[in-house]
């Protein structure tokens, strides 16, 4: 299944501190080949994976990080438990400098189970890591992330920013699938999930399609790579995204932003807002708001405000940070009742 | 016993708070925490001293109620508004709590009730929520108190180290006679050391006072004038 994938598309040759518009704003994903193999993280894992985690330690100030442990039957899946009641692992706060001995541990134990440290905050926990390890999109003010585990397997999911994520020490595979495959993908709930994230229910690789017929769907639109030390990978927004960790040991850094005005806060919380105040509404109360939504929002055609002098367009006019003041206390207010 | 919530427009979707202050346990308390820019309102009120908090030892500057840890004998002015009343007192039975967000890692404050205090009710009061779960006014104005007391705590403690590294406190014990014959003693607080202050040099003063800490000082001084007010309010009491 995973063979017949179509790849994703690779670039080679660009520097990490010269990352080309033309890359930040893709459409589509993209393998950024050998994109971080000057950091010196990355060339003290070319040593061993040991060296490569020591080298991240140096910087770590003792924070906790959080964790999540497999249970006895967890074959490193972060997903949800059998009988859907809660999940296969155990959530708890640890220290950073076990993390690599007790994943040797399991290994030599002979146990799958999961044992994965994810988005621990890099300014945070090992503050100093990103001035000879780092992006250059320190005008984004990306927020920079830890991901640390063994063969950890994570559903697909998507995150609003846009993400690049450089693997640091190991392998992990990407299977990524175009946002409008969300229908195909079987996306369990919104807000009882591993992660923040809405996850796919379906096992890519043990896929149950007379569960889920249309998965086949998703799986012919898939795009995949294998990211060794040194690759990164650029997931636009909203793409869906599994993620696996390949190797016994793995770690990654990944870089989430927006390219908005700071005025402009986050899509979700007008998709929360709608959930709360259109999806009840009767169909056809909601087939008007659909056909509002279209008109003013997703096509916002210049050519439908034509009839409006321009400059008494106000609230349809461009956006400011004076109008984005106003609408927030319009919205602040009316919201708190 | 206090127990301490997390507040939320769930679980305390019906909370409210009665507003009448009586001598209950958990209301009725001998001296409470204030912040630098209370001192002049407090001034005017309490005798303000210097305590070693239970949970850190650090020192806090205090106003003073009463001679014992549940005795507030200013209950009733508070309570009408005839006398100003701290901060940390209005905020009953709030509290500032914390929980670690789970992407950046930094410590949020957040707001805990105290579900346990005699005032918290279901059915009478002041309520916390309005009836779609927005914040009340009242909650509001908690809201505003508590970020308050954080900046003013953190402040607070910048002046009393202060105090500490100059050697400006000394142990102050409180001995008096009642009119009924009966004599008091409290003890744990600290003091300004007079003696201390008026030999600090020029550099030592300029310390202090480029953060306004040295009206603190001379506010704490003349706050004990009060302890009289508190004397006359005891033996008012005894005499019934």
């Amino acid at each position: 299944m995973l063979e017949s994938m179509q790849a994703i598309k690779v670039l080679e040759g660009i520097a990490p501190d010269a990352i080309p518009e033309t890359v930040l704003q893709s459409p589509v994903p993209l393998v950024l080949k050998g994109l971080v193999n000057t950091w010196p993280i990355v060339q003290a894992s070319a040593q061993s994976a040991r060296a490569g985690f020591d080298y991240l330690c140096q910087f770590y100030n003792g924070e906790p990080v959080n964790t999540a442990i497999g249970d006895e039957n967890n074959r490193g899946a972060i997903f949800y438990n059998q009988d859907f009641t809660g999940f296969a692992y155990e959530r708890l706060r640890s220290s950073l400098t076990s993390v690599y001995d007790n994943i040797s541990n399991l290994h030599s134990s002979g146990s799958a189970r999961a044992y994965y440290v994810d988005s621990a905050p890099v300014d945070f926990c090992v503050p100093g890591l990103r001035a000879h390890n780092d992006l250059g999109l320190a005008q984004y003010n990306p927020r920079v992330s830890l991901w640390m585990g063994n063969k950890t397997i994570v559903s697909a999911h998507h995150d609003v920013p846009d993400n690049i994520a450089c693997v640091v020490i190991g392998k992990r595979r990407f299977v990524l699938f175009p946002p409008e495959q969300l229908e195909n993908l079987y996306i369990g709930p919104l807000d009882f999930n591993p992660a923040g994230p809405a996850i796919s229910m379906v096992d890519l690789h043990n896929p149950d399609f007379e569960k889920y017929p249309r998965y086949r769907t998703a799986l012919a639109h898939a795009q995949i790579a294998e990211l060794e030390p040194g690759d990164a990978i650029y997931i636009p927004s909203m793409w869906w995204h599994h993620v696996e960790g390949l190797m016994p040991f793995n770690l990654m850094v990944n870089y989430w932003w927006t390219a908005f005005p700071s005025y402009v806060g986050s899509p979700q919380d007008a998709f929360t807002h709608a959930l709360l105040n259109i999806r009840s509404l009767p169909a056809d109360e909601r087939a008007h708001w659909k056909n509002l939504f279209d008109y003013y929002i997703f096509s916002a055609d210049e050519n439908n405000l034509g009839h409006i002098p321009k400059e008494k367009l106000g609230i349809l006019g461009d956006m400011d940070e004076m109008t984005a003041r106003r609408l927030r206390s319009q919205l602040l207010n009316r919201l708190n009742r | 016993m206090a127990k301490n919530e997390l507040l939320n427009n769930v679980t305390h979707k019906d909370l409210k708070i009665i507003q009448e202050r009586t001598h209950h346990p958990g209301d009725n308390i001998g001296y409470t925490a204030i912040i630098p820019w209370e001192f002049r309102q407090v001034a005017g009120c309490y005798p303000i001293f210097f305590r070693r908090t239970r949970s850190d030892n650090q020192f806090e500057a205090v106003a003073l109620f009463g001679f014992a840890a549940t005795e507030n004998l200013f209950m009733e002015d508070q309570q009408q508004g005839d006398i100003y009343m701290p901060l940390s007192v209005a905020r009953i039975p709030f509290a500032i709590g914390y929980t670690q967000d789970s992407i950046s890692g930094q410590r949020e404050p957040v707001i805990h009730v105290d579900v346990e205090h005699p005032r918290v009710s279901f059915t009478q009061g002041e309520p916390v929520f309005l009836a779609q779960g927005g914040n009340s006014p009242y909650l509001e104005n908690i809201n505003s108190i508590l970020a308050e007391l954080i900046n003013g705590v953190t402040v607070c403690k910048r002046f009393t180290d202060l105090l500490q590294a100059e050697d400006l406190l000394e142990p102050f014990v409180l001995k008096i006679t009642l009119d009924n014959g009966e004599h008091i003693e409290t003890s744990g607080f600290y003091t300004i050391n007079e003696k201390v202050l008026r030999e600090l040099d020029a550099e030592q003063l300029a310390r202090l006072h480029n953060q306004n800490f040295l009206e603190l000082i001379y506010m704490s001084i003349a706050s004990l004038a009060n302890i009289k007010k508190l004397i006359n309010k005891k033996n008012a009491l005894l005499k019934g």
